[in-house]
């Protein structure tokens, strides 16, 4: 199972970005090999599009599960569509998102935030 | 000839100067605030046409398409995704470019009009109309400038955005309307920048000034800008536009407004 988690910096003692189409890295956790890889992410200054574009990104690395602060509407519309969850992380370092979430402690996020 | 009358902040009097400005100039009125027009307020019309504006988008023909996802990186607008089974469009994020289409290897893309707003007109008024929900209005000052053939002033949305850099498309002058207030000089100065970088000549118009403040007349000094004209600070003029009327009812304003006329009108002899 491959996990995306929106990150302040590229480290796993890194914050958990609140922001997912304008995150700073994208983390990538590979739960077989236990090892994180992060990805700068590129999209940060688009114009528009951010959340659809990191959606895009996370369909790409065939990611099974996000974690994050508030996916918006667009995005959520593309992660639904290609059935990609994304989970609650209210705050905190990358690392215990990832415990958390692999204990089953993270609710899902079901409803778009907005503005 | 196009005069384009522009501001950076909102409410220091666009609309006011160009309606005025359009009657004592007999020029036509262009209103390019699309998202929220109200030229209209003040120069009544009985019964106008109408035309719709319309934006390519795609729509994909699925028995052909083979989900390269080669239109996907082409939008330069992240309007479209690929997701498992097929092509995810966002219309309000796509600009009718047709860079999908042309990227698609297997022709499986089609461009489709959509409406996105309309133009009324009749004679010497223009009014575009953005649709609620549309985040873009440059298609519609797009089309207001393909439209209009006769000498007009165009009225632009406040800022110095996408939209006011469509409105001064060929501009042969830009009037850039201020009033004596600190967000007032410091969104004058972003107005500045936009119509230098765009090499449109302009002058500036300092909207309901006092006699003793002097924060536009001294920016415009040190810098060498062209203070084309001073409108003083009035209550009557502030409550004949509060009522939808006219400056130029007003014996005073319309002599105001004259003035200000031939001065532009200088201008634009010279532009």
């Amino acid at each position: 199972m491959k996990i995306l988690i929106t990150c302040e910096s590229n480290h796993p003692q890194s914050m958990v970005d609140q922001r997912f189409g304008r995150c700073q890295y994208f983390g990538i956790y590979n739960q077989e090999t236990e090892a994180f890889t992060f990805i700068e992410n590129d999209g940060i200054n688009a114009n528009q599009g951010a959340g659809i574009a990191t959606a895009q990104k996370a369909i790409d690395l065939q990611v099974n599960a996000i974690l994050t602060g508030n996916i918006g509407p667009k995005a959520m519309d593309v992660l639904k569509a290609a059935g990609i969850s994304g989970y609650v992380v209210k705050e905190g370092k990358v690392t215990e998102a990832v415990e958390q979430f692999i204990a089953g402690q993270l609710e899902v996020i079901t409803e778009p935030s907005r503005g | 000839m196009k005069l384009v009358v522009l501001s950076g902040k909102g409410g220091t009097g666009k609309t006011t100067v160009s309606t005025n400005l359009s009657k004592v100039l007999n020029m036509a009125y262009v209103d390019c605030d699309v998202e929220e027009p109200n030229g209209h307020i003040f120069l009544n019309h009985d019964h106008v046409e109408e035309k719709e504006v319309f934006l390519l988008n795609p729509e994909f023909d699925t028995t052909k398409c083979t989900m390269c996802g080669q239109c996907v990186t082409s939008c330069q607008f992240n309007a479209l995704a690929k997701v498992l089974d097929r092509i995810m469009l966002f219309p309000s994020l796509c600009h009718g470019c047709g860079a999908c289409s042309l990227a698609c290897p297997v022709d499986a893309i089609m461009e489709k009009p959509r409406t996105i707003g309309k133009i009324q007109y009749q004679n010497q008024f223009y009014m575009g109309i953005l649709n609620i929900k549309e985040p873009m209005g440059g298609p519609v000052i797009s089309e207001l400038n393909k439209m209009v053939k006769e000498s007009a002033i165009f009225d632009a949305p406040p800022g110095t955005s996408c939209s006011v850099v469509k409105t001064l498309d060929h501009a042969d002058f830009a009037l850039l309307v201020t009033e004596p207030t600190k967000f007032g000089l410091h969104d004058l100065k972003l107005a500045v920048e936009l119509v230098k970088s765009l090499s449109v000549p302009f002058g500036i118009i300092e909207n309901r000034a006092e006699e003793e403040e002097f924060l536009i007349r001294d920016y415009c000094e040190e810098e060498g800008l062209d203070l084309i004209y001073q409108i003083p600070f009035s209550k009557s003029a502030a409550s004949k536009y509060a009522g939808g009327r006219l400056l130029i009812e007003d014996d005073d304003f319309k002599v105001h407004f004259e003035t200000l006329g031939q001065l532009v009108m200088k201008r634009l002899e010279g532009a």
